[in-house]
């Protein structure tokens, strides 16, 4: 009886033996990994940044262009590639450490499902952010453009680029995230096709006569306006 | 802005003809065959050693314009890929501008390249007053009717005058002539304000930097289309490089105050009248009704309260009674340089939204002047350019303390 | 070897090196901020500022509207005196980063068009220096030994007064290893150089060339009045002294264009004078006596004390400045006033003892202004208008407070208040482990005063000085205009006007905390219209009469003089 006790023991011991000395070698390359990319990531930023300095980038964006200067970074554009590089060399780091580990250990699943979670919820932060933003200045930039081409559903328009591009960026987040992986594939094709349909029949039906009215005035005004222009110019 | 460089082989034929008095340049491609003819006629009166130049293909002396004083010559086309209306014209011009600062010239005077100024008459009146030393800068006046040119009346031209305190009619032209003695201020003028190459305005630039200013009016019509898509476009283009401008030259023009008459050179009349027909005010006033309605999220951003206020009222008002107050409106043009300043909106949108308050404006003038003739409606646009300097202390003001919002 | 060889030996150059400034008097429009990197911002959270987090504040030091950011010593150093004691002069500490870091702070301060003013302390090293410790250990008359002052007896040099009042006692130490005095006018541990050795300018001169050759555009020297001595002297502003800084000065124009070399001399004005010679020594000098009368006047509501001063001060060369500030890095000094008007100072603003130190007052700007924004305001109007550079000292601008209770002049040095977060943003290492304690009292505390909530406060003190160095930077008569005041019978209005060429302007203040009449005597000036300058309100043009006008408490006004508006012509 004692022996068989003893014996479980020691199979049990044995088996978390077996399992760890199966993950340690995993745990061990992945840190390798993440110090020798950390080591290439500092490395190559700096030659990134050597390099960029030397080439007067700097100063060479500053001139290029007026575009930069709407956004007016908070880092010079050098610090910025150089971080770039080095996070990126990081990132690539973490996956080269992962499937090192996921290869050597004998459970993918949970460890690494785990570990692949947070790149995925610092990628959902970041879509976040970009997609509310994106949202804000773009439906801005349809209202002022649609207003200047005339359109009295310019708002209208801008309000629907706003909720698409916000509707698009929650469905990417939680695809990204993988919740509700299949409800929000269903969903969001269902909103989005629905969006796209309720338009159609918008124009197609509700809006039919202003519509074909609107395309009318145009074929009859165009002479005309061909005529009448010459005599209001702007410049 | 890089430097202008020139072509070595450019550079030979300066070394070889030696100074010469007038560089004439187009600004653009041109047929060289045509501009020789048009550049003959044209400098009969005048009696100057004279190069003629034009952007594009370097076949030059393969056409020489022969028993005349003339000689052709052309320079690489700078391009700028910006899609800008204006840019390409700019840089062409300091192109043009540099070029005879090489080649020694007393006068360089540049063109559209559709060769529409290319008259005796025109040159006589651009060019003489600056070979004889009577001015440093000639601009023209676009003899006009009461619904051209509606952006340089009432944006360009008062705003110019306010600011740089020199009565320009048309600060940003396809034609002017300048001396030598501007040449450098005016090839220079990119450099300065660090980052965008700016368009170049070279009454602005001889008015800070110094230098005898005349205009003449000139019977010449450029053909340039601006349909109403277009619009908005050149409107951010020439309205955001004005208020650039301003921003780089702050120290310069806070400290004008009123404006000086610029020497006019030729006759004194220069409307030109229009055909009776009437224009429909009120596609513009509901491009400005729609304006009202949709951007105020952005109007509210640029504009104080008070004006905001006042432009809900105006959006109220049927076509036919619709005018807007000069006061407004310059006020409107000056908060709007403020907004562009100050960034807190992004610049695209801040100029964006500028476009139906310019429509408003017009359609409120195109009333005003209905039945005026082109002389009168012109006493209506000197109105607006007063109304302009009047209001200038409000803009320094807010220029000086943004936040001080009434 | 002499004069000349000296400035040959290291100039085989012809072209000029030019700065980053394209006007070569810049410094005369600039406006100073002055900054210590260890209190700026923290990159790597060691709990000491370094350059990297300078870097990532360089906009907002732009935003500012400064041109010129002036750092206070950043080499490697014991650290005794806040770097004062320099142990190597051609490198960064190591706290700080590296010279590789300093390098792209100039770039990028240069990108941002800033220029980038260091200090030259060249009076004493520290004595970990490596001259210092070979000196000590060469035999007398050897030329490392000749590399400091040395004597058998601490009675030579008698008349020189100690400066450091709190701390030392003798100018002279006593160096077991040397077996000899050595003479310091500063600390113990700070021996001074012996400039009568030629071998000491040469060095000095190669330590220039270093930073210069970087790309620096200015050097403050340190310490200046006190470079060389001589018996029978107060060794303080010796023709040998002047021979050194011409020395200097002509290296630098051997070989650079758009440089500047800053004077600190603590003096009298007259006695400051020399150090711009005929515009062949100094570029600029501080004007010391200035800022304690500024004080002593807002708190006497008279004028008197500013006048007197500025009665005092001479006529310096054209190219030469004056440069002013309110408060700096050490304590507000009091050497230049006389013992009455110490007191007087000592009573009106350190109630506290603690609040003293050596001849002076160590606190900043707000709190000695009891935290009142309109007399913060006053003083910088004066400071932004009165003929001279502007210094601004870091956390003045947001009215930053100090902390009484930490020793030296520790209190007006604590990290800079950014935000209201861990440590206000300035670092996120444990709070016990930065450099000094951030300032964390109801009044005072970052939670209180911090650059993040000014920023979006439009009417915060830190937007009030963006707004009004955006002003100054629009006349250039403020930096580069004669001044004359007025003598109104209110003794408790300033009124003074800056003129350069067709900019006039006419400054006036009220020192009091009540409203004041004043009669303004503006003859020669008949038919001009002031127009307000923060605002850009037209005032009535001057009249033949006295102008009349009325100020608020402690209200300032600056008034532009213009010529009317001609009559319109419409006849376009």
């Amino acid at each position: 009886m004692w022996d068989h006790v003893l014996q479980a023991l020691h199979d049990s011991m044995g088996r978390v033996a077996a399992r760890v000395a199966q993950i340690l070698p995993g745990v061990l390359a992945f840190i390798v990994a993440l110090i020798i990319f950390f080591i290439l990531a500092w490395i190559f930023a700096a030659i990134v940044r050597w390099l960029l300095t030397a080439l007067k980038f700097d100063q060479r964006v500053g001139r290029g262009s007026g575009s930069l200067s709407e956004i007016s970074p908070a880092h010079t554009p050098t610090i910025l590639a150089s971080r770039v590089v080095f996070w990126a060399f990081v990132l690539v780091g973490v996956v080269v450490g992962l499937s090192a580990f996921e290869a050597s250990s004998a459970e993918p699943g949970l460890a690494a499902y785990v570990l692949n979670y947070v790149p995925r919820i610092v990628g959902a932060a970041i879509l976040l952010f970009v997609g509310t933003v994106l949202a804000r200045f773009l439906s801005r930039s349809v209202l002022v453009t649609g207003v200047n081409l005339n359109l009295h559903y310019a708002r209208l328009l801008s309000t629907g680029v706003k909720w698409m591009v916000l509707v698009l960026t929650a469905a990417m987040v939680l695809d990204h995230l993988a919740i509700a992986g299949a409800i929000v594939d269903l969903a969001f094709g269902i909103l989005f096709g629905g969006i796209v349909f309720a338009l159609a029949l918008a124009v197609g039906l509700g809006s039919r006569d202003l519509v074909s009215r609107s395309l009318e005035r145009e074929t009859i005004r165009g002479p005309e306006d061909q005529h009448d222009e010459p005599r209001l110019r702007h410049f | 802005m890089a430097e202008i460089e020139l072509p070595a082989e450019l550079l030979n034929k300066i070394e070889k003809t030696g100074p010469v008095d007038l560089v004439i340049g187009v600004t653009g491609p041109a047929a060289p065959s045509e501009l020789c003819s048009r550049a003959r006629n044209s400098l009969r009166d005048i009696s100057a050693k004279t190069i003629v130049a034009y952007a594009g293909t370097t076949h030059a002396d393969s056409l020489p314009c022969v028993d005349t004083p003339i000689q052709l010559a052309s320079f690489p086309m700078p391009s700028s890929n910006s899609g800008a209306f204006w840019l390409d014209i700019s840089t062409a011009q300091r192109s043009v501008l540099a070029l005879a600062e090489r080649w020694g010239a007393r006068a360089c005077m540049v063109t559209h390249n559709d060769l529409a100024a290319l008259e005796p008459e025109t040159l006589r009146l651009l060019v003489e007053p600056v070979l004889q030393s009577q001015a440093d800068l000639m601009m023209p006046i676009y003899v006009q009717g009461k619904y051209e040119g509606l952006i340089s009346k009432c944006l360009l031209a008062p705003f110019s005058r306010a600011l740089y305190g020199r009565r320009v009619r048309f600060p940003l032209s396809f034609d002017f002539c300048a001396g030598a003695a501007v040449f450098k201020k005016l090839t220079d003028a990119g450099s300065r304000a660090h980052g965008v190459a700016p368009l170049l305005w070279p009454a602005n630039e001889v008015a800070i930097r110094g230098g005898k200013m005349g205009q003449a009016p000139v019977a010449v019509h450029h053909a340039v289309r601006t349909d109403h898509n277009d619009l908005t476009a050149i409107l951010t283009e020439f309205a955001g490089s004005l208020f650039q401008e301003a921003e780089a030259d702050a120290a310069h023009w806070q400290r004008v105050r009123g404006s000086e008459v610029v020497t006019r050179f030729g006759k004194s009349s220069f409307a030109k009248e229009d055909s009776a027909a009437q224009i429909d005010p009120k596609p513009m006033v509901e491009s400005f009704v729609l304006g009202s309605r949709n951007l105020e999220e952005v109007w509210r951003l640029v504009l104080p309260p008070a004006i905001t206020l006042e432009l809900k009222r105006l959006s109220r008002l049927d076509a036919d009674n619709f005018r807007m107050p000069d006061t407004l409106w310059a006020r409107i043009v000056y908060d709007f340089a403020l907004a562009h300043r100050m960034r807190r909106v992004s610049r695209t949108h801040v100029l964006g939204a500028l476009t139906p308050l310019y429509l408003g404006w017009v359609a409120s003038y195109t009333q005003e002047v209905a039945s005026a003739t082109s002389e009168e409606a012109d006493r209506r646009i000197v109105q607006l350019a007063a109304a302009f300097e009047e209001q200038k202390p409000y803009f320094v003001s807010r220029w000086r303390w943004p936040e001080r919002v009434s | 070897m002499s004069l000349d060889k000296i400035i040959a030996a290291g100039a085989p150059a012809k072209k000029k090196k030019p700065g980053s400034a394209s006007d070569p008097l810049w410094y005369k429009d600039a406006i100073l901020y002055e900054l210590h990197v260890k209190a700026f911002a923290d990159s790597n959270n060691d709990g000491i500022g370094d350059f990297k987090g300078l870097i990532s504040k360089v906009d907002y030091i732009v935003s500012l509207g400064v041109t010129c950011i002036w750092l206070l010593p950043f080499f490697p150093s014991p650290l005794r005196d806040d770097g004062y004691d320099i142990a190597d002069y051609m490198d960064v500490h190591p706290s700080y980063g590296t010279l590789d870091d300093f390098k792209e702070f100039l770039s990028v301060a240069h990108d941002r068009g800033l220029q980038v003013m260091i200090e030259l302390v060249v009076n004493h090293t520290s004595d970990q220096h490596p001259w210092f410790q070979a000196a000590r250990n060469a035999p007398p008359g050897s030329p490392e030994r000749d590399f400091y002052v040395w004597s058998d007896t601490d009675q030579r040099y008698k008349d020189a007064r100690i400066i450091f009042t709190d701390t030392e006692r003798s100018n002279w130490t006593w160096d077991p290893v040397a077996q000899a005095y050595f003479w310091h006018r500063f600390f113990s541990h700070q021996p001074d150089l012996n400039f009568d050795n030629p071998r000491v300018l040469e060095e000095v001169l190669k330590v220039l060339r270093f930073w210069l050759d970087m790309g620096v555009d200015a050097l403050r020297l340190d310490a200046v009045p006190y470079l060389v001595e001589r018996d029978g002297t107060n060794c303080e502003n010796l023709a040998e002294t002047h021979e050194a800084i011409k020395t200097i000065r002509a290296a630098l124009d051997a070989e650079y264009e758009g440089r500047m070399i800053l004077a600190e001399a603590n003096q009298v004005p007259a006695n400051v004078r020399p150090y711009f010679g005929d515009a062949d020594e100094c570029h600029m000098a501080f004007h010391f006596p200035l800022m304690p009368r500024i004080y002593m006047a807002l708190s006497q509501e008279d004028r008197q004390p500013i006048t007197d001063i500025m009665a005092q001060t001479p006529e310096i060369p054209a190219p030469c400045q004056w440069g002013l500030f309110l408060r700096n890095h050490d304590e507000l000094t009091l050497e230049m006033v006389t013992g009455d008007e110490r007191d007087y100072m000592y009573l009106a603003y350190s109630a506290d003892p603690r609040m003293r130190i050596n001849v002076g007052i160590r606190r900043r700007l707000a709190p000695l202004m009891e935290n009142s924004r309109a007399r913060i305001e006053l003083l910088n109007s004066l400071l932004f208008s009165f003929p001279g550079t502007p210094i601004l000292y870091y956390g003045d601008e947001i009215g930053m407070g100090d902390n009484i209770y930490l020793g030296d002049r520790n209190g007006v040095r604590t990290p800079m208040q950014w935000s209201s977060d861990r440590n206000a943003g300035f670092s996120r290492v444990n709070p016990a482990r930065l450099y000094s304690p951030v300032i964390m009292d109801a009044v005072w505390g970052y939670e209180a005063i911090n650059v993040e909530a000014q920023d979006s406060d439009p009417s915060s003190l830190l937007n009030w000085m963006r707004n009004l160095i955006a002003l100054r930077k629009l006349f250039k008569v403020f930096g580069r205009g004669t001044l004359r005041f007025l003598d109104p019978s209110n003794c408790k209005i300033l009124a003074y006007l800056r003129e350069l060429g067709d900019e006039q302007v006419l400054c006036v203040a009220n020192l009091s905390r009540v409203w004041q009449p004043v009669q303004l005597d503006l003859k020669g000036f008949e038919g001009l219209i002031p127009v307000e300058m923060l605002g850009y309100v037209e005032f009535p043009a001057i009249g033949n009469d006295y102008y009349p006008l009325t100020i608020g408490p402690y209200g300032f006004l600056w008034l532009e003089l213009q010529t009317p508006k001609r009559v319109e012509d419409y006849e376009e």
